[in-house]
Order: structure tokens, then sequence, then C-alpha cells
């Protein structure tokens, strides 16, 4: 199938744009992020990347055309996949074809199991909303939701209501399902359609597996040194800071110190380069009852303890109420994510694309180990640190951790650091 | 309080405009590959005129004998010179949510704040992109973007000679418009004094904490890119 190249959201006001010049021609291969065409809006002119690899199939905007946020502009064959057959009859011009012919008509609000298709922008502002997409018809080509339709549910809801767009989210309704009623002798089943959060995590999730080689490597940390000055600390710290001291800021604050020292652990590829990052944002996962986020510190090495510490405790917070803003969950080189908190005493993470590395840091509790010939009992935690094998070898992982882990025990050793 | 950001600015002082966008599309680069930060570039151009995209049939009879660089920045002609503060923010817009008319409503606004410092009272004019003192515009504001990337930028007229503005109709408007600061309040502002309340101005608007660099390490930056993009 064809991937569908719409005007992106280019900020709340502006709602449209001119086409000026297309950079590749029907039949061109394009590249991931390959400029593909330059679109002009007030005072600002802005090339579009390509989101995908592949062939340009069709293109639906000529140069002068005025083409609204949302629109469809051109199709592009994802490499290693067939031309739609769309392809073969192009567009008189798009302007007068706002739908293809092969689309179906505006569906109602759907009711099958398929999710309703939207660019993630539109996705946010149904969400903002409170607008359960599945309810909202779409009039876009194939029944894709637009930013209009969206706009003209909420309307048609206040209107009904009798109040104006609410600034905080509305609770979504409940997912429309209709389970089947079991057949005579069949065990009860229920088909939930698999759609918004969910949806994204599972295409995050696979995308990864396919993309990374994954493997994991394990180490115990003794956090014995940390969970006495915590204890030490924790009561002053929250008087002083309004917010509770966790072991957090000190894993991401080693983390970016080895972040530095071991520079292909934060970075991403692609199939011809290798980008290393000079900057250390680091992704925290939250866990959240619709499903998995993660915010990002953003230079994460130039915050102070107690700057991680209320960064992670406000970010933590607008995570569970879906108040982040687009920005602070993107841009991430690098994320911890701690099973511990539910008691897990080890996992192997699955990387965060396009990163090369995740930590996964577990329960920490007192557990018998050797030292200097006795048994004693310290606070231990297992590190499972998940590294894309493409870029980084077993060797500097390992390294990596071990790095973290004596950061860790040993705070005063971070501070000698010469990074 | 800390800021959200970090980020850097230099002074790059008076450069061809050739060079400088050759320059340019270097930084835009680094900072698609992350290696640079957002990063205020100020700068300062010989006599120049360049052509934006919303250029499609301008006359250049009367610029004969000035450069001419026809661009991919947004707005229309304008005319840089010595005396004319430029800044071209080089800035991730995905990380500041992708707005474009933001991004240039935030441009205006440093300017405006900037230039209060001088006791000039400026505004904006609805659909006349820039910055305004009652009806002259004192600064004009073009960008491009690529990869979600921003470019071009900005340009403060402080000592500008205004007669420059003679050859082109800038951004379509009477070269009668422009002035500078100089006109306005007599004061002859260095670039390089007028630029700290810039910065000052964009940290605040920005929520990034710009600090300085210098060429040297702009090179070191340069050097490990190059020797990335061998691998």
């Amino acid at each position: 199938m064809a991937f569908e190249v719409v005007v992106p959201q280019m900020g709340e006001s502006v709602l449209e744009g001119t086409i000026v010049e297309w950079k590749v021609a029907k039949g061109d291969k394009v590249k991931v992020n390959q400029p593909l065409v330059e679109i002009m809006t007030d005072k600002v002119n802005v090339e579009l990347p390509s989101p995908v690899e592949g062939v340009m199939d069709d293109i639906l905007a000529q140069p002068g055309e005025v083409v609204p946020v949302g629109k469809l502009i051109c199709r592009i064959t994802v490499t290693g996949e067939k031309p739609t057959p769309a392809a073969d009859k192009p567009a008189k011009s798009a302007s007068s074809a706002p739908a293809p012919a092969a689309a179906p008509p505006a569906s109602a609000p759907s009711t099958s199991g398929a999710a309703p298709k939207m660019t993630p922008a539109v996705r946010k502002l149904a969400r903002d909303f409170g607008l359960d997409p599945a309810t909202i018809a779409g009039t876009g080509p194939e029944g894709r939701i637009t930013a209009e339709d969206v706009q003209k549910a909420a309307a048609a809801r206040s209107a009904v209501a009798g109040v104006s767009a609410p600034s905080k989210p509305a609770p979504a309704p409940a997912p429309a399902f209709s389970p089947a009623p079991p057949a005579p002798g069949q065990r009860a089943e229920e088909r939930i359609p698999l759609a918004g959060a969910r949806k994204m995590i599972a295409d995050h999730m696979r995308r990864s597996r396919q993309i990374s080689a994954h493997v994991t490597t394990f180490e115990d940390c003794d956090f014995t040194a940390l969970v006495e000055y915590r204890n030490a600390m924790k009561e002053q710290f929250l008087a002083a800071y309004g917010v509770k001291l966790t072991y957090m800021p000190f894993i991401i604050k080693a983390a970016t110190e080895c972040l530095k020292q071991f520079p292909t652990v934060n970075a991403s590829m692609t199939d011809t380069e290798i980008i290393l990052k000079k900057y250390y944002n680091v992704g925290i996962a939250v866990a959240r009852d619709v499903g998995l986020i993660v915010p990002v510190v953003h230079d994460a090495d130039r915050k102070s303890i107690v700057e991680l510490a209320v960064a992670l405790d406000d970010l933590g917070k607008r995570a569970r109420t879906d108040q982040l803003k687009l920005d602070e969950v993107q841009g991430g080189t690098f994320t911890v994510t701690n099973a511990g908190m539910f008691g897990a005493t080890a996992s192997t993470p699955i990387i965060n694309q396009p990163q090369v590395a995740i930590l996964g840091v577990h329960n920490i509790a007192e557990k018998p180990v050797v030292r200097g010939g006795q048994i004693v009992t310290r606070f231990m935690s297992t590190f499972g640190m998940s590294f894309d094998h493409r870029l980084i070898d077993g060797h500097t992982a390992v390294q990596f951790l071990h790095r973290l882990i004596e950061y860790l025990e040993y705070p005063a050793s971070m501070f000698l650091s010469s990074h | 309080m800390a800021r959200t950001y970090y980020g850097w600015h230099i002074f790059l002082g008076r450069r061809e405009y050739a060079a400088a966008l050759e320059w340019q599309n270097r930084m835009v680069r680094y900072r698609q590959h992350g290696s640079l930060r957002d990063t205020l570039f100020y700068i300062e151009h010989p006599a120049v005129v360049t052509v934006g995209r919303d250029c499609h049939n301008v006359d250049l009879s009367r610029a004969s004998g000035i450069e001419t660089h026809r661009i991919t920045r947004g707005g229309g002609s304008t005319y840089h010179g010595p005396g004319q503060l430029v800044v071209y923010p080089i800035f991730d817009l995905t990380r500041r949510g992708r707005d474009l008319r933001r991004f240039v409503h935030d441009l205006e606004e440093g300017i405006i704040r900037a230039l209060a410092e001088y006791g000039l009272s400026c505004g904006r004019r609805e659909k006349y992109t820039g910055v305004w003192t009652g009806d002259r515009k004192i600064a004009s504001i073009g960008v491009a973007v690529t990869q979600w990337v921003s470019f071009h930028g900005a340009a403060i007229n402080l000592t500008t000679d205004l007669n420059g503005f003679r050859v082109i109709n800038p951004c379509g408007l009477s070269p009668e418009t422009m002035t500078s600061l100089e006109r306005e309040t007599g004061r002859a502002v260095a670039l390089t004094d007028f630029a700290p309340h810039l910065t000052a101005a964009y940290a605040d608007i920005f929520d990034t904490d710009f600090q300085e660099i210098d060429l040297e390490e702009l090179a070191e930056i340069a050097r490990l890119e190059e020797s990335t993009e061998s691998l």
C-alpha cells in the first residue's frame, strides 16, 4: 500500500500553505527525510521531509496551489511494496479530487474493528477535545479523519451540551465495541479495537524488534551507599524542594556521565550513517492506565540532582494526567525504565527507537553478598541494559554498564570524572 | 530557575553573503544531526540583495551593481548591509511544537523587547510580518525550515544606510517604509552592543539558556561531523 503524505500541522494558526516546488518527480526514488516539496506559509518556507523510503507514486498538488493542513499531496510506494492501482490514474488536479475514486464514501461513525485513519496531529486534536476517534465521521480520503472533522464533531457536541470547547480534556467515552454473543458451547471473549495509545505502543515495540539487533546484558548494582544517603536526606530534601528524592536522578546523572564516555551508546543509525548525539536527552518510561509513555528530560547532563528530581516529578505528574507537550516526549537519546517499582527482579527492555540502548533498573532489595570473604547483606538491584548490536559491541556495553554501576556504588567517583 | 533548554550564540562579524549561506547550510545539517544545539548566529553582511520565495517576478533592474541572491527563505526581497544586525536562529522546531507562526511571532517579540531597551516602542502590524515603529518598519523576517530545522531569520536596522533599500521594494513595500534605530532615536548603536539584549530577550522567550561559543568550538563540531560523515 502507498504511504499518503498530507500537509502537516505547522502550528495552531497555520491553516494552509502554498506549494512552491516539488523536489522529486513521479517515479523518483525517495529516502527517509529527503526533502519532498517546498511549501510556503506566511514568511516561512518549509521543506517537507519524506517520512518513508520508497518511490514517488503520485503527486496530487501543483506548484502555486494553496493546500490546507491535512490535505493529501502525494503518495509514496514504500520500498518492497507494489504501487497501488490508484497510481495508474493520475488525479486531474488535487483541488478537484479531494478523495481518490477508490476511496470509500465518508464512513459513518466507525463500528467496524478497524482503527479510524488520521494523522498523529489529528489524533492529538481529538484527544484534546476528549473525543473518541471511533465516533467521528472521516471525510478525508479513504475515510481518513481530518482536523476539520474533529472540530465539527467537537462543535456538534458543544452545541448539544451547550458548552464551548473544553480546555481540559473531558474523559473519553468508553471505546465502542460490539462483542458478538458467544455461540452455545463457546467460551466468552471480548474484542476491543486496537486503537489509540495501545496501537501506537504496539507498532512502536514491534518495529523496534524488527530494526534493532537486541542484546541484553545484566549486572548487579550495590545501592547501599545511595540508600543510606537517601535515608539521611529524604525528609530534608522534601522540605527544601517540595519533591521526593528518588534514586532516578542519581541514575540519570551517572548515565549521562557514561554516555559522554561511550559516544556510540548515545547515538542513532540509518542504513548508511551513524549519528553520534552531542546532547543528552534521557527518556524515562512512565506507566499510565492507558499505556506506557516516555517523557524526556532534555539536556539531562546539564541539570543538577535537584533539577533532575524536580523535572522528573513534574514530567511524571503531567504524564499521568495527559498534559505533556509534544517536545517533552520527543528527542530522547537514551532511555531508563524502572520495572523495579512493580517488584520486577530482572527484565530485557525493548529499545526506544531510534535510540540504540535502554537501561532497565529493577527492585532494590537487601540480599546476601560476599564482601572480603564474608557474607553480608547489602541493598542490591539488577540492571538489564538492552543494546543494539548493530552499533554497540558487547565489550562496550559491558564497560558502559560497569562504569555506570561504579558511579552509583561510589557516588563520589562521579565528581572526579574528567568529563 | 534553570531554563528548559540550553543553546549557544556567537557573533561572527562581517561576512560575505555567499560564504555565509554555504556555512549556514552546513550548520543546519549539524543541527539536524544533533551535534549543534539551538544556536543564534549573529552576522553583518556587506551590501547585498536577497530574494525570497514570495517574489515571482521581482524587478531587480535597479539593483544592478549589487550582489543578488535568490534563496529559499519565505518572504520577498530585502537588502542587507553594514549597520544591520542579522540573526540566523538555527533551531530544531520539533522540540518547539513545529509551530511556524509562533516561531515568527517569537522572533518578532525578541526584537521588540531588545529595541525597548533603547527606549524605542515597537510592535507588529497585521499581515505585515516584521517589527514596526509607527508605520515604519525597522526589522524584517524571513525564515526557511528543512527537516524542521529553521534557518535564515531576521534583520534589524541599527545604523543601516537606508538608501540601500531604494534598489528594491523591500518585501513589496515602498523603500521609504524602512527605518533604523539610528534614524528613530539618533543613537548609533553598535551591533555588538545590541546583540546581547536580543540574546537575553530570546533566552526568556525560547526558555533557553544561550551560552556563547567561539569559532574554535564550532570548528571542533565540524571536525567531528566530517569524521562521522565519512564513517
